[in-house]
Formats: C-alpha cells, sequence, structure tokens
C-alpha cells in the first residue's frame, strides 16, 4: 500500500490535490489517501500499514508549511513510541514561483524528517510555475507531469530517485510573470479592489 | 525599533532578554494561533494584513518600519519550529503579490519602502550538520524573499547559550 498523503492546508481544489490526483492515476498499487489538517489516530494507523508514502505540499515562505511541521512531528513521535515498521517516503513540492530549484529547501527539510523518523528517504521532486495547473492548457504542463511520470515509475518499481528533480511549466519567465502578475489583479477584482489597491500599507 | 519573533515561554523569554522585551516589539505564543490557509486574502481580500482575526496576522506595519527583524526559533528539520513557522506564513502580506526578478529568480515585490536587517537565531541540542546547513540556507532564502538588507544567522544548544543580548550585539 501506497499513502498519499495531501500536504496542503487548502480543504479541495488546490494545486496539490491536482498533482496528487495526476500521481494517483500512474501509480500501478493500491494507495491510500491521507490528510494533514484533520488527523487521529487513524492516520498513524493508515500510514503503519504502508510500505511507500508521497507527501505533496505547498512551498510556503521558502520551507514547508507549519501544519505539515506539526503533522511530521506527531508522526516521527508515533514511529519512535510505536516502533512502525520500514517505510519509503518520496516527496513533491510546488510553488508559484517560476523556479522549481525554489522548493529545493523544503525537500531537503523532508529528508532532515526523514532521518529523525526513521525513514528511508526515496528523494523528490520541485515543481516551478504550479499557479499554472490552475489555468493552463495541458500541453504547457508537459514539463511537470513529465517528472511527476518519472516519479510515479519510482514509486512504481519501489527504487530512489537519482536527485532531486526540478521542473517548471513550458513557458518562457517573462511571459510566466506577466500571466501572474495580471492574476493578482483578477483575484482582488473578485473582492472588489482595483489594482491600487493592493498596494495599501495598512 | 525592532521585531522579534519567538517561540519561548513569555516568562522565559523576558528573563532571558529583559532589554528586548522591554523595547522591541514581540511577536510570542501568547495563544492559539490558527494555520494559513492559502485563501490569498492577505493580497487580493484586505491587502496587508491576514483575513483571520487572531491577532497572529497583522504585523507587516511593524515590519515595515523596524530597523532590525530577529527571529529565535528552535530548529526543526533544519527550519523553524510550527509556531514561528505559522506566524511567518500568516504575514506574507508584508509583501506584495506581484512578482519581479531578483537575483536572477522569481520574488515578490515589497510594500513597504525601508528594508529590515534579518537576524536569526536558531537552537537547538540534537541539531544535526545537516539541520544546520538547510538552516541557514533557509535563512537566506527568507532574506531574499523578504528582501531584507542583510541576513545573518547564529546557532546554538539552547537560547541561554546563544544570549546574544548579554554579549552586547544588540
Amino acid at each position: 500500500m501506497t499513502a498519499l498523503i495531501h500536504g496542503s492546508p487548502k480543504a479541495a481544489g488546490g494545486n496539490s490535490e491536482k498533482i496528487l490526483q495526476l500521481l494517483e492515476k500512474r501509480l500501478t498499487g493500491p494507495c491510500v489517501r491521507v490528510d494533514t489538517v484533520r488527523t487521529g489516530p487513524e492516520t498513524w494507523e493508515a500510514l503503519a500499514d504502508c510500505e511507500a508514502a508521497v507527501v505533496i505540499f505547498p512551498l510556503y515562505v521558502d520551507s514547508l508549511p507549519s501544519h505539515l511541521l506539526r503533522f511530521f512531528m506527531e508522526w516521527e513521535m508515533d514511529r519512535r513510541e510505536q516502533q512502525r515498521r520500514a517505510l519509503s517516503l518520496y516527496a513533491v513540492a510546488q510553488c508559484g514561483f517560476y523556479e522549481g530549484e525554489q522548493n529545493r529547501i523544503a525537500l531537503e527539510q523532508v529528508s532532515c524528517f526523514c532521518r529523525k523518523a526513521g525513514i528511508s528517504w526515496q528523494g523528490g521532486v520541485g515543481l516551478g510555475g504550479a499557479g499554472g495547473f490552475a489555468e493552463m492548457p495541458e500541453a504547457l504542463l508537459k514539463p511537470l507531469t513529465g517528472v511527476i511520470s518519472s516519479l510515479a515509475e519510482a514509486v512504481n518499481r519501489k527504487e530512489e530517485l537519482p536527485s532531486l528533480q526540478f521542473a517548471s511549466v513550458g513557458l518562457p519567465r517573462w511571459l510566466y510573470l506577466a500571466a501572474g502578475n495580471q492574476s493578482w489583479i483578477r483575484g482582488a477584482k473578485r473582492f472588489g479592489l482595483k489594482k491600487r489597491e493592493l498596494y495599501q500599507k495598512p | 525599533m525592532k521585531v522579534v519573533l519567538h517561540d519561548l515561554e513569555p516568562s522565559r523569554f523576558e528573563s532571558l532578554y529583559p532589554k528586548l522585551a522591554r523595547d522591541s516589539f514581540i511577536v510570542g505564543e501568547e495563544g492559539p494561533v490558527r494555520n494559513c490557509v492559502g485563501c490569498f486574502g492577505c493580497w487580493c481580500k484586505t491587502p496587508g494584513k491576514c483575513v483571520i482575526p487572531d491577532g497572529y496576522g497583522d504585523f507587516g506595519k511593524r515590519l515595515g518600519a523596524c530597523g532590525e527583524y530577529l527571529i529565535l526559533s528552535r530548529v526543526v528539520y533544519g527550519g523553524f519550529s510550527p509556531f514561528v513557522k505559522n506566524v511567518l506564513d500568516r504575514n506574507i502580506g508584508y509583501i506584495l503579490p506581484f512578482f519581479e526578478l531578483r537575483k536572477g529568480e522569481m520574488h515578490h515585490k515589497p510594500r513597504y519602502p525601508d528594508r529590515f536587517r534579518l537576524r536569526v537565531f536558531g537552537y537547538g541540542e540534537e541539531v544535526s550538520p545537516e539541520e544546520q546547513a538547510v538552516f541557514r540556507r533557509l535563512a537566506e532564502a527568507n532574506g531574499l524573499n523578504l528582501n531584507a538588507q542583510s541576513v545573518t544567522v547564529r546557532l546554538g544548544r539552547s537560547p541561554e547559550e546563544l544570549a546574544f543580548e548579554r554579549e552586547g550585539e544588540l
């Protein structure tokens, strides 16, 4: 059994969930989904039944979101107290910045967690331009879905990823940046705010 | 004016750092803090402030007016402790949603014209060399993302060992 750990605090519809679904489609074995916001004894029991897990999460301020830190700390404690069996962990970090490389530190944090929790770190992928999952046609997402496929193959073969892998959307950076800036103006409109009002200094 | 974000018991912080506690804007764990839910309300709905009214998501203005921003945190998996990270996550309204290129990477534009010096202090008994290296890189990355004027990092086994106030560093 492979656990797919949804590491976003968003209930549904976020980029991490979309990535989780893309990965799930590519995995050949049975999977179980694990939530990181609402946890309980059943969370740790579900994880204890798995031989592999993939955690998919958004980058928050260059690192792991705080709720995921708490989740990892509880998971580490459970593994120590219950002397859980061997487990392999992979990770997908995604961010709205263009450069997938900006996820490197967060993936290194997952590696640090694995060492403390006695989990075998199998490597991870860092996806940049993940804002594209909401709006871009499939063709432009190909570089991202490509590394998700590589990750799925590694999980299916029970292999370690050769190294951290990074990817971004199939758009030049200047264009992604301009599109991103426009998306904030559209976002503000939904709340009845104009572009200049986003610059307020409260 | 300094802003200090820390994860110590408030009374322990006051006894270790009396001068800071007296003269600075202190953010410590005085009550429950809610998670950032990634709604981007702090950028698009109430620009500059988090929409969750628990008192932990609205100190962007203080950061915009401070000369130094000090973060004192236990090192957890090469990063900050959950409380400190929670407050950082809840205060991205300090910067603007709009992007620009800095040092060859995409980052957020600053909201406030003045830039603080970021000083990060990490402590912990069992912090591995790997975690120390990740922590240093994280502080540098935060400095770049928050558009800090400069970044310094110090690590020690305990807040007492760091004791940066007694050493006359402030």
